[in-house]
């Protein structure tokens, strides 16, 4: 069941943040909300999270990324990036380009939570 | 005005697939049917009780509710996320009440502007020569709103690329109701 699974959402912008959680609500998902990656590297060692939507310029990316990284790889979260920069033709599996409708970034979720869960 | 919304309607009225329900029903609120079929709306008002109010009456329909706090968040949120339909109080920042319809347009990738305000000829007039989609007025009614919503929401998906700029390419109507008193 992907619509149950819970989802950290983090942007150094607070708004940001409670609007890509809010879009993901709608859709189902559990969020929690961390405002820069300390907060969410905080959040992850204390609670387990099935998906991470984050930019991928955000400061401090690659010790949110290493966090990620836990010992057991099945319990491991999917991170979907945020990117300016992305390759519409090309698109990495994990990587949604901005500007993104609110359905892209929920497809984008559920991909990536159905490649964990499968 | 129920007359100028129909026509309004059949003019876009097109096979959508990705709309949930494109033939308005019973009270002229699309029905929800499916929860993956949402379209955010970006509610850029001055007046957080028109908030709430739009909240309330986006219930059942496939309409989700996106507060913006100001016109720099606004343009912020821009660069994450493309809204289809932008509802824009030009009160929302009084300082830049000239520009901020121009500022919130450029920002979006060709969304479909809604204005809100009230329902005086002085304002009604002003929010019209800004070249918005379509204005609404208060006191917002739930059947109108929609309907708005609806018509500027077909009139983007219509558009051939999200990235041409913005131009109206149907005249701009009023859902506004004429006081008798005028």
């Amino acid at each position: 069941m992907i619509r149950g699974l819970t989802v950290l959402v983090t942007d150094d912008e607070p708004m940001i943040v409670t609007m890509l959680a809010e879009m993901l609500r709608s859709a189902g998902h559990p969020v929690i909300e961390a405002v820069g990656a300390q907060e969410a590297v905080r959040v992850l060692q204390k609670r387990h999270v099935d998906a991470i939507v984050t930019d991928r310029d955000l400061l401090g990316v690659t010790g949110l990324l290493a966090a990620v990284k836990r010992p057991v790889p099945e319990r491991r979260a999917a991170v979907v990036f945020l990117s300016s920069y992305a390759d519409r033709e090309n698109p990495a599996p994990n990587v949604l380009q901005k500007p993104f409708q609110m359905k892209e970034l929920q497809r984008k979720v559920a991909d990536a939570l159905a490649g964990r869960c499968g | 005005m129920r007359n100028q919304l129909s026509g309004l309607w059949s003019r876009f009225k097109k096979p959508q697939p990705n709309l949930v329900e494109s033939t308005l029903v019973g009270n002229a609120v699309p029905a929800v049917s499916e929860t993956e079929n949402q379209i955010p709306v970006l509610l850029a008002l001055a007046r957080q009780s028109d908030i709430d109010a739009m909240r309330a009456m986006f219930q059942d329909t496939p309409y989700v509710a996106v507060p913006a706090n100001g016109i720099d968040h606004a343009c912020k949120v821009a660069g994450h996320i493309m809204f289809p339909v932008v509802v824009y109080d030009p009160f929302l920042d009084p300082a830049e009440r000239q520009t901020g319809f121009r500022r919130m347009v450029g920002a979006w990738r060709a969304p479909s502007m809604v204005l809100v305000c009230d329902s005086d000829a002085r304002s009604d007039e002003a929010s019209q020569r800004m070249g918005a989609f379509s204005i609404v007025c208060r006191p917002l009614e739930r059947k109108t709103l929609i309907s708005v919503l609806h018509s500027a929401y077909l009139h983007w998906k219509s558009q051939p690329s999200a990235a041409e700029p913005f131009s109206p390419s149907v005249p701009v109507t009023s859902a506004c109701r004429r006081s008798s008193t005028r």
